[in-house]
């Protein structure tokens, strides 16, 4: 065994785990090698006091100071035993409170719903009642001097198909119309003037589409 | 049954029988388990804490918090595991708050939790005028408990867990919540440390006594 080794072991012998090959190992180095004998003994001596360390005392007021706390604190676990059926009665009171709450506020709400909505309100609600009796089965028959004013029906305007093409600003669209004169006629003014709105403005209203069919040539 | 005839009884069942008591409402048999356990309690959080009502103050609640949750012990760790959880988590709750807090308020912890990384050694009393002297066990406690105390607090707490409070590796590693080839490194590290503090009283001794 070396000086490594042999120092190794000496902090493991206190451990009460010295296994007899090793420790026989230790006693041979230690008989051979001075310095490590003499840590050896150093160390012995060292742990020895340690063990004869005395146990220090806490101060004579320890235990009645732990009591005092100790006692304490079940008093304060007592009295949380002795609140615990509080929290019952304290939901109860409450649920109470919110249904009252809950309560009052509806009232206060038909209260401003009553004043705000005016006078004519209040018999209204009042003649509910009658209101909402029950009708007769059989309809009460008018006296003889009711005159019955005639009934108007809206009148329906029969639906053309295909639509009428609009018309607008007089000019209309569809072959019906001959296509612009040649331009040596645009050049012309004055047939320029007589190409512009010969047709009534009237009478393109009436147009309808699809065109009626052309008339026959005229021979 | 008389409260002396219970109180009889109560001493010889383990300490989790008595939590599990506890939590079913018998509020005696928590005596029993602080009169067991307060003393190593202390000293632990003492060695950790290094200010002794420090250390009265965290055990105080650790046993107010072990009371007040008697009911989520499980049977599956220790009683003595569990309390020294509880123990642990407010201690680094403790030294976090302290190391966030202003300097101003951390006088007291300036004493080494800053420079416990230079592991200096322990301040060895001036025998100049007493070369002879041989150190008294008053002492040797003193310097002992102040050795442990230079332990930078990274291996501080495991390694009074194993050597000063004498738990398993598992219950270690249970109650610090680091896996076990941490601690079996924390407590060798820790042991390296105590032993280079104390090199210089125990050359000193070894030299008085050779």
């Amino acid at each position: 065994m070396n000086c490594r080794n042999a120092r190794k072991h000496l902090q493991e012998r206190h451990d009460d785990v010295p296994s007899s090959q090793k420790e026989a190992a230790l006693q041979e180095h230690l008989s051979a090698c001075a310095p490590c004998s003499r840590l050896a003994r150093e160390m012995d001596l060292a742990f020895e006091w340690l063990r004869a360390l005395p146990d220090a005392q806490p101060t004579e007021s320890f235990d009645w100071r732990l009591r005092l706390r100790l006692s304490k604190l079940d008093q304060e676990s007592q009295a949380r035993l002795t609140l615990e059926p509080q929290p019952v009665r304290r939901t109860w009171t409450l649920q109470f409170a919110v249904s009252a709450a809950l309560a009052a506020g509806v009232v206060l709400v038909a209260g401003l719903y009553m004043l705000r909505s005016g006078p004519e309100s209040g018999p209204r609600l009042v003649k509910t009642p009658t209101q909402t009796a029950p009708l007769p089965v059989t309809p009460a028959q008018p006296p003889a001097s009711f005159v019955q004013s005639p009934v108007q029906t809206p009148v329906q305007t029969p639906v053309q198909w295909p639509r009428p093409v609009p018309v607008r600003y007089g000019v209309p669209l569809g072959p019906q119309h001959q296509p612009l004169p040649a331009p040596s006629i645009l050049g012309d003014p004055s047939a320029r003037e007589g190409l512009v709105n010969t047709v009534p403005v009237d009478s393109i209203r009436e147009l309808q589409w699809p065109p009626p069919p052309p008339a026959p040539p005229q021979r | 049954m008389s409260a002396r005839k219970r109180a009889a009884t109560d001493e010889g069942r383990s300490d989790e029988d008595l939590i599990q008591a506890v939590a079913r409402g018998e509020k005696a048999a928590f005596d029993v388990l602080v009169q067991r356990h307060k003393v190593r309690l202390y000293n632990y959080l003492l060695r950790l804490l290094r200010d002794p009502s420090d250390a009265e103050e965290v055990t105080q609640e650790t046993f107010v918090r072990a009371y007040v949750n008697a009911d989520k012990y499980r049977t599956v760790a220790k009683f003595s595991t569990w309390l020294y959880t509880i123990a642990t988590n407010l201690v680094r709750n403790r030294i976090r708050k302290l190391r966030a807090a202003p300097k101003i308020f951390s006088i007291s912890w300036g004493r080494g939790e800053d420079e416990e990384e230079e592991r200096g050694g322990i301040d060895l009393p001036d025998d100049g005028d007493l070369p002879d002297r041989v150190l008294e066990k008053g002492e040797v406690h003193r310097l002992v408990a102040q050795g442990i105390e230079r332990i930078p607090s990274k291996y501080r707490e495991a390694f009074v867990l194993r050597e000063v409070n004498h738990f398993t590796y598992e219950e270690i590693s249970a109650i610090t919540g680091l896996k076990l080839g941490t601690v079996r490194s924390r407590i060798n590290r820790g042991r390296g440390h105590f032993r280079q503090i104390m090199e210089p009283l125990v050359q000193r001794a070894l030299g008085d006594t050779e």
